[in-house]
């Protein structure tokens, strides 16, 4: 089980930026990568803006189902503001690669045909 | 060589202002590496916060291997205006009437300047007892708002830096926060459309660019996004503020439901986003009944 700590890689307890979002990502991926759970930490954070979440947590759903992140990733310490835009990255991350994928489809349906 | 360029009597953060603004960029360049004076000595009349457009402007040509000299104003509304923001002392003018509470100064940033600007939201907000004078549950909403829309102009606009001042004041009797933060990016117009030929979709009308992308979900990046400027909307509509955002040949206004389009005549090649936020708030923005399951969160 890997805890990664949010507020160890942002400054004055909030994260803004996609930025600074993004080597929490790679850590997450890496866990997950070799099987591991991830809790997240969120003790001390104040805010959390969606351009980070968006890095932070929608973009694992680029590679990983909502099944597989409800069971391998846990919060802990969150204050209701930031699992509420939690939430909200995540609802719209599932409807925004499930577009991708069919968008994807579509192009390769209209390039190659049914097959 | 040196251009000469004066400011109109009057810049208002409005069509024709704006578009006097888009006139000038484009007179600063029609030169090469010059000296370039700006003469404020006809103006009677400039909104504060525009100082922001002017900054990453001139900015932009000195950087391009122009010398940018401003003369002074001779009005004394301008002079204080540009003067309390800081805005003077950040191009060597020095002046005796600054450190109001009530502007914010005006900075420059990095897009990787992420610490430096939220020290200055700290400094600048935060820190000043008696500024904005409204509830802490509503200060926190807005400074949350100045910080998705930062977010918004270092991810989309493909800028090396942002510009930002603020002022606050009152209007028709309400205590408001005006905030501008400005890039010379990519505009949203470009960005839009670039997009929606990549998807095989129509292409939008310059004012249809800027409310799409106020859409929530809407996003022209790879990745999973389009909440910041959504949320923004839906919480200025709560707090009965007012947005701005200027982009290519387009304006958008929004303030409650309406949303006001106006197509300049002339094209910004950035995005300017202002915010009039409403201090006079008392609401509770969070409401229990929506705190999702934290078990349940992906």
């Amino acid at each position: 089980m890997a805890i990664i700590k949010i507020n160890d890689y942002i400054t004055l307890n909030q994260g803004i930026t996609s930025e600074e979002g993004e080597p929490i990502y790679k850590m997450i991926v890496e866990s997950l990568s070799k099987n591991e759970d991830v809790t997240l930490d969120f003790e001390n954070v104040t805010f959390l803006t969606t351009a980070f979440l968006n890095v932070v947590i929608g973009a694992l759903y680029k590679d990983y189902t909502s099944e597989q992140l409800q069971t391998k990733l846990h919060v802990m310490n969150i204050n209701d503001e930031t699992a509420m835009r939690i939430k909200k990255v995540t609802t719209n991350a599932k409807s925004f690669y499930e577009n991708e994928a069919k968008f994807n489809e579509a192009v390769d349906s209209s390039i190659y045909g049914n097959v | 060589m040196q251009k000469e360029i004066f400011i109109i009597p009057s810049v208002a953060a409005d069509k024709s202002g704006y578009e006097f603004l888009c006139e000038l960029y484009d007179d600063m360049h029609s030169v090469e590496k010059m000296n370039i004076y700006i003469n404020f000595a006809r103006c009677r009349s400039f909104d504060a916060n525009l100082s922001a457009v002017l900054g990453a402007m001139f900015d932009k040509r000195q950087k391009e291997g122009c010398t940018i000299y401003l003369t002074p104003p001779q009005a004394p509304g301008v002079r204080r205006a540009l003067s309390r923001n800081k805005f003077f002392r950040a191009f060597d003018i020095n002046t005796d009437n600054e450190d109001r509470e009530n502007y914010i100064e005006y900075h420059k940033f990095g897009v990787s300047d992420t610490q430096q600007f939220k020290q200055y939201v700290d400094s600048e907000l935060v820190q000043k007892e008696r500024f904005p004078a409204c509830t802490e549950n509503a200060k926190t909403k807005i400074i949350e708002s100045i910080y998705e829309i930062f977010a918004n102009a270092v991810s989309h606009g493909g800028c090396s830096h942002v510009y930002s001042c603020g002022e606050a004041h009152t209007r028709k009797g309400k205590s408001v926060l005006d905030m501008t933060i400005v890039n010379l990016g990519l505009s949203v117009v470009d960005n839009v459309n670039h997009y929606m030929q990549e998807k095989n979709q129509p292409i939008l009308t310059s004012c249809g660019a800027l409310d799409w992308a106020f859409v929530e979900g809407n996003t022209t990046k790879q990745i999973t996004g389009g909440l910041g400027l959504a949320i923004l909307k839906q919480f200025v509509g709560l707090n009965e503020g007012r947005i701005q955002m200027i982009s290519g040949n387009a304006m958008l206004e929004i303030e409650n439901d309406n949303h006001t389009e106006t197509q300049l005549d002339k094209y910004f090649y950035g995005t300017i986003v202002t915010v009039e936020f409403n201090c006079d708030d008392n609401k509770t923005y969070l409401m229990t009944d929506e705190i999702p399951d934290k078990k349940n969160l992906f």
